[in-house]
């Protein structure tokens, strides 16, 4: 693996790195998933099934009905940037000039 | 501090919960073992009053009214701050209480606190929390296990009597197996995750930590049940039984002496009273790579909820959402946290999620195998841990060693079964804990059947 890729991961997961940072979890990387690979190589795949019954057991979605759950102070008592009751973030769309 | 003698105390008139709570919040300052990130007094002082009056009138709610209980800091408890052991949450106050917490103190149980953890349950030495390490109450120069390595020490050094944690492969079972207490985790689909903060849902259990087996029992029969907030709960129900046949290893390669010691001991201890039955169980390296995949893709997805924007740290600014993002998940999450999200997204998006699917199929192999084990036993009885506690700073170079703390738990987890750590004994007055893995859904009959075991080991010393 390449520090690139490391870069790259933590763009896509949104983590900011410092370049020590991405060098120390380079080494670490390699060799955590090295060792599952390595580990997986000795598994016979001939033997495993396919995996639908914890596919169907574990992905269970609950009935869509909605309700109220929290009012909005409730909602918004952890945020620290709001106005007039929203929450502010940086502009998403540029103005036309 | 066991259920019954603080109820005795109560109905003979020699103890009040008032008077006991002021007892438990001395002993947590004197004994400063970290193992409480926050303390709840207000609330456990009025919970108190009230299941004083009760006691005094004779009309306790049920047999846990006035009795203490610390909670996980990721479990939530409605006003109280939750901080999951991370920065990124270090002054978040949850809006809501979970289920657990909800029917604890509908019977009279008192929150004493919110416990000390690693970081978003990722660990299993308690040295990943961002409010620093547990020491462990048995020897303060050991960690405590982990993940809930706060909640194992506070019932171990009697600042709660039970504890609840959460076990994704392990957390529960590992901390009590340092701590010499009872660690138990139930069926995924017998408790409630509503509250508990998601590290990797498909895992994820309430579990029960106590001084005996029956005090799990006790907690277990209230949190357990339906619940509308939670789709993944089973009204699937094993009939009661007693169990006759014990499978266990006749050898533990990796196991250091003296568990295996201590382990050999127990075996012949339950020789009177079982027949016990040699297994194998091959699986075992291919559990953890397959815990590891399932866990990190999951928490790589899970925690991408944290982001700066509605809650927790809100310190960072930046020309748009994506630089916010990652200033502060980058400053927010620890060093365990972002290595698993880091291989988490690595397996999802190489080779389109080859790895994720493949850990699915692993999940049905192993249980499975564990399926036809069930077909000739009982129960299986193996080590909690392959190390008696180790010291601070021991494991945390490598953080491969560090996830191999979880081998003789995770597969019960990824075989969705139950299990329970008992203390087996000590070895230089370290404890350690032998576990009892039942079939699915099976969860009454192995407490029934861990209640025998350990009063045969307390019995044999």
């Amino acid at each position: 693996m390449e520090k690139d890729k490391i870069l790259l991961l933590a763009k896509t997961a949104f983590i900011e790195l410092t370049d020590e940072q991405a060098e120390k979890f380079l080494i670490e990387l390699e060799e955590i998933v090295g060792n599952i690979k390595t580990t997986l190589d000795s598994v016979n795949l001939k033997d495993v099934h396919d995996g639908d019954y914890y596919k169907k057991r574990l992905t269970l979605l609950i009935g869509d009905s909605p309700e109220r759950s929290f009012d909005r102070e409730s909602m918004m008592m952890n945020s620290k940037r709001q106005k007039d009751g929203y929450i502010l973030v940086p502009k998403l769309i540029k103005e036309d000039k | 501090m066991r259920v019954s003698d603080i109820i005795s105390k109560y109905r003979a008139k020699e103890e009040t919960p008032i008077t006991l709570l002021d007892g438990i919040y001395e002993k947590i300052e004197k004994d400063d073992l970290n193992d409480y990130i926050s303390l709840t007094k207000n609330i456990a002082y009025e919970e108190a009053y009230h299941s004083k009056i009760r006691h005094e009138k004779g009309m306790p709610l049920s047999d846990i009214d006035g009795v203490f209980f610390s909670i996980k800091d990721n479990i939530a408890v409605e006003n109280i701050r939750m901080t999951c052991g991370s920065k990124i949450l270090s002054d978040f106050i949850s809006p809501y209480s979970a289920t657990v917490v909800e029917r604890i103190r509908a019977k009279g149980g008192i929150i004493v606190g919110k416990t000390n953890m690693d970081e978003f349950a990722m660990g299993s030495s308690n040295e990943s929390s961002y409010f620093g390490p547990v020491k462990n109450p048995v020897d303060t120069s050991f960690v405590p296990g982990g993940s809930s390595g706060g909640s194992a020490a506070s019932v171990a050094a009697s600042h709660a009597c039970i504890s609840i944690g959460s076990d994704t492969g392990g957390s529960v079972r590992q901390p009590s197996s340092f701590c010499g207490v009872v660690g138990f985790k139930p069926t995924y689909g017998e408790v409630s995750r509503y509250g508990l903060t998601a590290f990797s849902s498909s895992l994820d259990t309430m579990g029960i930590i106590s001084e005996t087996v029956r005090d799990s029992k006790r907690v277990f029969d209230i949190i357990r049940g339906e619940d509308a907030h939670d789709s993944t709960l089973s009204s699937k129900k094993a009939g009661k039984r007693d169990y006759k046949r014990v499978g266990y290893l006749d050898a533990i390669p990796q196991a250091d002496k003296p568990v295996e010691e201590i382990y050999g001991k127990r075996i012949e201890d339950l020789k009177k009273d079982f027949e016990l039955v040699k297994i194998k169980m091959d699986f075992i390296d291919i559990s953890i790579s397959t815990y590891q995949i399932q866990t990190m893709c999951e928490t790589s997805s899970n925690l991408a909820r944290f982001d700066g924007i509605k809650y927790g740290l809100q310190s960072k600014s930046g020309k748009n959402l994506r630089e916010i993002y990652s200033a502060v998940r980058g400053d927010g999450f620890g060093s365990e946290v972002k290595r698993r999200i880091l291989i988490g997204t690595y397996f999802l998006t190489h080779n389109e999620g080859e790895y994720y699917s493949l850990s699915f199929r692993l999940r049905d192999y192993i249980a499975n195998e564990i399926d036809k084990i069930f077909e000739n036993i009982d129960a299986i009885v193996i080590p909690t841990s392959l190390t008696l506690p180790f010291k601070f700073n021991e494991k945390t170079s490598s953080p491969l060693q560090m996830h191999l703390s979880d081998s003789l738990t995770a597969f019960s987890n990824l075989a969705n079964v139950p299990a329970i750590s008992i203390n087996g004994g000590y070895s230089n007055n370290l404890p350690c804990g032998i576990q009892l893995v039942g079939k699915r859904f099976d969860d009454d009959s192995l407490l029934e059947f861990a209640e025998r075991a350990e009063t045969i080991w307390r019995e044999n010393g």
